[in-house]
C-alpha cells in the first residue's frame, strides 16, 4: 500500500510520504509538509491494522475481543503520536516567535503555516514601524522642544536678575511661547498623521468642502493681514481622510499667509485638468531660494531666517504620498520677476468628480498667466 | 459676575483667578471634577470655566451630569484637547463655547462676557463703534442710529451674530432673502456694497474672501493683532 507522491517547489523541503519511507523522510525534514506527514502517517496505520488483521485471521481465533481492543488501542496510540508529531511545527513556530520574534524564518516553516508566518512577520514588520516611527518621534520632538524651553528659561532668569528689561523681555517670552505652541501644534499633527496613513481607513471625501472649510477657518487670520484673498473651485472627490486632507489645506494656507505681506494678494484655486486635479495655494510673499526648495520638505527645515516650525511643509508630503498625490512649490514670475509662490499638490490619476458637471478642462483659470519656475 | 473655575492645575487656577479678578470676575476655584460639579449645582454662578482631564470625574462627565440634573448655567470648556472631533464631543456634551490651551487670556474675558449676556438674553451685538440694541433693534454708529433698510439690517445681524469668524455667503444669502428667490443673482453683493457705505467711519470693515463668504472685522483690533 502506497500513498500518493507530493509535489515539491524548489527551496521547500521534498515530501514523499510512501508508507514508513515516507515517514522517515518527514522525520529527516521536520519542517517539511504537515499533510505529507499525516498522509505517510495514515499508511502506516493501515499497515500497521492490516498486520494485525492477518496475525487475528491467521490464529484461527476470529474476532476476539483482546484482538479488538489491541487494534483500537495501537490505533490510537499510533494517532496520538502522529497529531503531536503534525502539530510540532506549530509548537516550534510559537516557541521561536516568543524566543525571538525576528529570527522567524519562513523557509524553515511548513508550506501549510507560511500564510500565517508571512502574516506575522508583515505584522511584526508594521508593529517594528511604528516603534521605529514614535522613537524618531520622541527624538525630534524633545530636541525641539528643548531649545524654546532654553529661551525662555534665559529671558526669564536675565529678566529676573535684572541684566535685562523686563518690559522688553516678556513680550518676547510671550512670542517664545507662541512658537513653542506652534511646534507642540504640530508635532502632534505630525503623530496623528502617522497614526491615520498607518491606519489607512479611507472614505470619500469632498476636498471642495474641505477647501471651503479650511479657508473659513483661516478668515480671521487673512482679515488680520487684509489679505485680497479668493477661492476658485469646482468639486473633486478623493478617496483618503477628511481630517487629512483638511490638514494639508491648512498647512499649505498657513505657510502662504505667514509668508504674504499685509494687503497683498492671496488665493486657493482647485481645479480638475485632464489626466489629474490640481489643488493650488498661490501667494505673493517672495520667492524660494533654489537650493533650499528640496529641502523644504524635509522634516524641521525653514528658510533661512524664516519664523516656522519646519514641520507643515513635511507633514504635507507625507499626506500627499499617501493619497498617491505630489506636492511641489514653484516660485512665480511675472515680468521676468519672481512675485510668489505657488504650492501646488497633484492627484495624478484624476480622482472621480462629485455631483455637479466637472469639466474636463479648467474651468478656473489661474489668477493670472503667471509662469511657473521650476 | 460669579465666575466658577474648575482646574486641576493649581498655577493655572490661581493665575487665571488674579487675571480675571482684575477684570470684574468673581471667581471660585475647584480642582476636582466631582467637587466641582457640587459646586456648580448648590450655588449659582454666572457662568463656569471647565478644564475637560480632572480628577475624581472627567469634565465631559460633569457637564453631562449637569446638564442631566437641569443645570443652565452657560459653560466654557477650556482644555489642552483642542481636536475639531474633541470639540464636538464637548460641545454636544452641553458646552457653549470651546476654547484650546494655550489661550489668550483677553480672548477667555471677551468669551465669558459674550456667554453671560447670551445667557441673560440681553446680548448686545457690536462690532467698533456699531451696535444693534437687543431691545428696539435699532442700529447705531457712536451714538448717532443708522438709517439702514430691512435687508442691510438682515444682512449686518447675520454679520455681527457671529463675531471673528466669516460668514459663507450662502449663509447670508438665507439670512436676508430666506427662501425668496432673489431679483438678482448677485443681490448680496450689491447689498454688500451698500452695507460698506452706510457703516463707513465707524471703526469696522466689511471684508470680502472671495468664492467663499463676508467677514466683518474691527479694524482697531485686527490691526493691533496683525502689528502684534
Amino acid at each position: 500500500m502506497s500513498a500518493p507522491e507530493t509535489s515539491s517547489t524548489p527551496g521547500e523541503p521534498a515530501v514523499k510520504p510512501t508508507g514508513l519511507r515516507g515517514w522517515r523522510r518527514f522525520r529527516a525534514a521536520p519542517s517539511g509538509s504537515i499533510q505529507g506527514f499525516l498522509v505517510g502517517g495514515l499508511a502506516l496505520v493501515l499497515a500497521v491494522i492490516e498486520g494485525l488483521h492477518w496475525l487475528v485471521w491467521s490464529d484461527g481465533s476470529g474476532a476476539s475481543l483482546l484482538g479488538s481492543l489491541v487494534r483500537m488501542g495501537l490505533t490510537l496510540l499510533v494517532f496520538a503520536w502522529l497529531a503531536g508529531r503534525a502539530l510540532a511545527p506549530i509548537r516550534q513556530l510559537g516557541d521561536r516567535l516568543q524566543g525571538q520574534a525576528s529570527a522567524v524564518d519562513d523557509d524553515a516553516s511548513p508550506r501549510e503555516l507560511q500564510p500565517v508566518t508571512e502574516v506575522v512577520h508583515r505584522l511584526l514588520r508594521q508593529q517594528r514601524d511604528a516603534v521605529d516611527q514614535q522613537s524618531r518621534f520622541l527624538a525630534d520632538a524633545s530636541h525641539q522642544l528643548r531649545t524654546p524651553f532654553a529661551v525662555l528659561r534665559t529671558q526669564l532668569q536675565g529678566a529676573l536678575s535684572g541684566q535685562l528689561e523686563v518690559r522688553e523681555t516678556l513680550p518676547k517670552m510671550l512670542a517664545t511661547v507662541d512658537r513653542s505652541s506652534q511646534l507642540v501644534r504640530q508635532l502632534l499633527s505630525q503623530a496623528k498623521v502617522d497614526q491615520l496613513v498607518g491606519n489607512a481607513h479611507w472614505q470619500d471625501v469632498d476636498l471642495e468642502a474641505v477647501a471651503r472649510e479650511v479657508c473659513l477657518e483661516f478668515a480671521p487670520l487673512l482679515a488680520r493681514k487684509r489679505l485680497d484673498f479668493s477661492l476658485e473651485s469646482v468639486p473633486v472627490n478623493l478617496r483618503t481622510d477628511p481630517w487629512l486632507a483638511g490638514e494639508l489645506l491648512r498647512n499649505l494656507m498657513s505657510n502662504a499667509i505667514h509668508h504674504s505681506a499685509k494687503g497683498s494678494a492671496m488665493g486657493m484655486v482647485l481645479r480638475v485638468l485632464p489626466g489629474q486635479s490640481e489643488l493650488l495655494v498661490w501667494d505673493h510673499g517672495g520667492g524660494i531660494d533654489e537650493t533650499l526648495r528640496a529641502r523644504l520638505f524635509e522634516p524641521f527645515q525653514s528658510a533661512a531666517g524664516g519664523t516656522g516650525i519646519g514641520l507643515g511643509l513635511s507633514i504635507c508630503r507625507q499626506i500627499a504620498q499617501s493619497m498617491q498625490a505630489e506636492v511641489e512649490l514653484f516660485n512665480r514670475v511675472q515680468d521676468g520677476q519672481v512675485i510668489g509662490v505657488d504650492a501646488v499638490v497633484r492627484w495624478p490619476h484624476a480622482p472621480v468628480a462629485v455631483a455637479g458637471p466637472v469639466p474636463a478642462h479648467p474651468t478656473v483659470p489661474l489668477p493670472v498667466a503667471w509662469d511657473r519656475q521650476p | 459676575m460669579n465666575v466658577l473655575l474648575v482646574e486641576d492645575d493649581l498655577e493655572l487656577c490661581v493665575s487665571l483667578s488674579r487675571v480675571l479678578s482684575s477684570r470684574g470676575f468673581q471667581v471660585v476655584c475647584c480642582s476636582n471634577g466631582l467637587e466641582g460639579l457640587a459646586f456648580a449645582r448648590r450655588h449659582s454662578f454666572d457662568a463656569v470655566i471647565l478644564d475637560l482631564g480632572l480628577p475624581g470625574i472627567d469634565g465631559l462627565e460633569l457637564l453631562q451630569r449637569l446638564r442631566d440634573g437641569n443645570g443652565s448655567v452657560p459653560v466654557l470648556v477650556v482644555t489642552a484637547r483642542g481636536a475639531v472631533g474633541e470639540r464636538v464631543q464637548g460641545l454636544e456634551a452641553g458646552a457653549d463655547d470651546y476654547l484650546s490651551k494655550p489661550f489668550d487670556v483677553e480672548e477667555l474675558a471677551a468669551r465669558l462676557k459674550a456667554l453671560v449676556r447670551r445667557s441673560h438674553g440681553v446680548e448686545e451685538l457690536r462690532c467698533a463703534t456699531l451696535r444693534i440694541e437687543p431691545g428696539s433693534g435699532l442700529v447705531f454708529r457712536g451714538a448717532l442710529p443708522l438709517d439702514i433698510s430691512g435687508r442691510e439690517f438682515a444682512l449686518l445681524k447675520a454679520l455681527m451674530s457671529r463675531p471673528g469668524q466669516a460668514v459663507a455667503k450662502e449663509d447670508l444669502h438665507r439670512a436676508v432673502f430666506g427662501q425668496e428667490v432673489p431679483v438678482s443673482p448677485d443681490a448680496v453683493e450689491v447689498l454688500v456694497h451698500r452695507l460698506r457705505k452706510r457703516i463707513q467711519g465707524s471703526g469696522a470693515a466689511l471684508i470680502t474672501l472671495r468664492g467663499l463668504g463676508y467677514f466683518l472685522v474691527d479694524e482697531a483690533a485686527s490691526d493691533g493683532a496683525a502689528s502684534a
